[in-house]
């Protein structure tokens, strides 16, 4: 009965305003793929190719490779070596803020360790300007020597994301009925070991949701990678925005880089997408 | 092997014991924080007071500038218009954002054909990277791009905005490009809300004969109301820390017209290397910033 009244139909005027937002929303997309299948030549001409008669599989192979397109004048960099870097810094750095995350998420959730004051200071430094904790971060990694190193870049990642890593699984761990825990205690395991081995397996699907939205955000930041590394590292958007600044030109193979560099993102995202709102509102909204 | 046993006992007893529970638990936490956000703000405060940049002269030697950096940074009008910009940018983007999101989810509250699918495509802007989005709408907003091509066809002549090159087109450039990012991130948080909303009183009003607007505005809006306003904070929060898209779409320019807060100080801090004016800056963000969030944050933790 409920469900009759409730379920309305979306009306004409409804579906036209789905149909221009999907337009919107569709364009940008289908335009990058579609620079990223130009051939040379048709990435600046005007009127605009909007699909090009020849697929250009070359500006996909060649970032790979490496070519000289206008033969000195410029050439395509090889994007390998970035692709490595940023999997390194992003997959240590969500482990890392995985691990940390699920103890401090523990104190918060079941000791309310921290008190009052501790929510508000990870909610801080999340909310923060990055800029600002990079310029004394800098000097501190130039007297330390981790400046343009994995573990420097790793460190930071860990530290920026783990207020996420935290909040996140604390909200899963809110999902599991403390009695649970109680009742192993009774059978003989110490705090810590109910914990660990009766709620951390009951959350493995929040764990999961949880590395890899952490993931994704380590996958795609810039300003620590930009100013923490030299060139020795190199992570996927700073190489994005080196081929820019180095070769405005390569509309066709920078493109297809920035396809490559978002597939990730897209594939891992579709898979959490039911955990998305918990992550973004930091387990404040759950759906 | 005994000694072994032992010393894995003595481990577990440590673990266990309730006196040592921070420890365990949020010490790890707190390392981190510590080492990448505390003693570097310890640092700053030290840089900005003497103005000692690394490799120039030993820090002891520093002397301290009764804060001269601070002074400065408040007769910065740089600093001030690059702060007035980012609000300027992101008032209206988040504001637009919000109004989308919420419409986009109510007309997702209706039952439709290919909801699921279409549902899953409004979400893809939030899934690119930053830097992708910035060198997409780049490519967009180039003069004879696609969309002057299209606006031309529209209009009927050949229009030709140098997007980014006009002080006041690249300020709308950068508030399309987010809105076209994050709408998604309000399109999904709005929907939570709208299907957490309860049946009984919609229904309820319905019988009584009030009509789609009324029952939006007195009985969806105030039930949505938490739930908007964490996700404006979160949004606003974010969105005042823009860097990535204005500085790969614009790089600040013409001049100095789309210089964001972040983009400034990072002109200042490692394009020109003043670390210890860029430090005096860093503090002055920080510190706003913080006064802007502490009163902020309280929906978000009372929801927990």
């Amino acid at each position: 009965m409920s469900e009759e009244v409730l379920e309305e139909k979306l009306g004409v005027i409804g579906w036209i305003v789905i149909v221009i937002g999907l337009i919107l929303t569709l364009f940008p997309v289908f335009w990058i793929i579609s620079t990223s299948i130009k051939p040379m030549g048709q990435w600046l001409t005007y009127p605009p190719v909007f699909i090009p008669e020849k697929i250009a599989v070359e500006n996909y192979v060649n970032i790979f490779t490496g070519a000289a397109l206008f033969t000195t004048f410029a050439n395509v960099p090889v994007i390998t070596h970035s692709i490595v870097d940023s999997a390194i810094c992003s997959v240590f750095g969500t482990l890392f803020s995985i691990a940390i995350g699920i103890l401090a998420a523990f104190g918060v959730s079941r000791h309310k360790l921290g008190g009052e004051f501790f929510p508000v200071f990870l909610l801080s430094a999340r909310m923060a300007p990055p800029i600002a904790a990079v310029i004394p971060l800098l000097v501190l990694y130039s007297i330390l020597g981790l400046v343009d190193t994995y573990q420097g870049l790793i460190l930071a990642y860990a530290c920026f994301t783990s207020p996420y890593s935290t909040w996140m699984i604390a909200s899963f761990i809110d999902e599991v009925p403390v009695e649970l825990e109680q009742s192993a205690q009774v059978d003989g395991l110490s705090t810590i070991e109910s914990h660990f081995k009766v709620t951390l397996p009951l959350i493995k699907g929040g764990l999961v949701a949880t590395s890899l939205f952490v993931f994704i955000l380590n996958w795609s930041e810039f300003l620590l990678a930009l100013c923490l590394t030299h060139g020795k590292i190199m992570t996927i958007p700073v190489q994005i925005r080196s081929f820019t600044v180095y070769s405005g030109i390569l509309y066709g193979p920078q493109s297809a880089f920035g396809v490559i560099a978002i597939i990730p993102l897209i594939i891992f995202s579709l898979i959490i997408q039911k955990h998305l709102v918990r992550g973004l509102t930091f387990g404040a909204v759950k759906r | 092997m005994k000694t072994t046993r032992n010393w894995h006992q003595k481990f577990l007893d440590f673990i266990d014991n309730p006196k040592n529970r921070f420890l365990v638990l949020l010490g790890p936490i707190h390392v981190v924080l510590f080492l990448v956000l505390l003693f570097p703000f310890l640092l700053m405060i030290f840089l900005s007071l003497s103005g000692w940049e690394p490799g120039k002269i030993s820090w002891w030697l520093a002397q301290f500038n009764y804060g001269i950096g601070f002074i400065n940074v408040f007769t910065d009008a740089r600093f001030i218009y690059s702060f007035l910009r980012t609000f300027l940018i992101v008032a209206p983007a988040v504001g637009v954002e919000f109004v989308f999101g919420l419409i986009g989810a109510l007309l997702f509250s209706k039952t439709f054909r290919g909801k699921k699918l279409i549902a899953t495509f409004f979400l893809i802007p939030m899934f690119f990277m930053p830097v992708v989005v910035g060198y997409n709408f780049w490519m967009i907003f180039q003069p004879r791009g696609p969309l002057n091509y299209i606006v031309g066809l529209m209009v009927g002549r050949d229009f030709e905005l140098s997007w980014l090159s006009d002080r006041y087109a690249a300020i709308a450039a950068l508030i399309i490009a987010d809105v076209w990012q994050w709408t998604p991130f309000m399109f999904l948080l709005m929907t939570a809300g709208v299907l957490s909303l309860p049946e009984n009183p919609i229904m309820a009003a319905k019988v009584l004969g009030a009509s789609d607007w009324q029952i939006f505005r007195h009985i969806k809006l105030p039930m949505l109301k938490n739930i908007i306003v964490i996700a404006l904070i979160i949004r606003l929060m974010e969105a005042l820390k823009l860097f990535d898209m204005p500085f790969i779409m614009t790089g600040g320019g013409p001049g100095f017209h789309t210089e964001t807060i972040s983009i400034y100080a990072f002109v200042v801090s490692i394009v020109s290397g003043r670390l210890g004016y860029g430090s005096s800056l860093a503090l002055i963000i920080l510190i706003v910033f913080l006064l802007i969030i502490a009163p902020s944050v309280r929906p978000i933790l009372r929801r927990r």
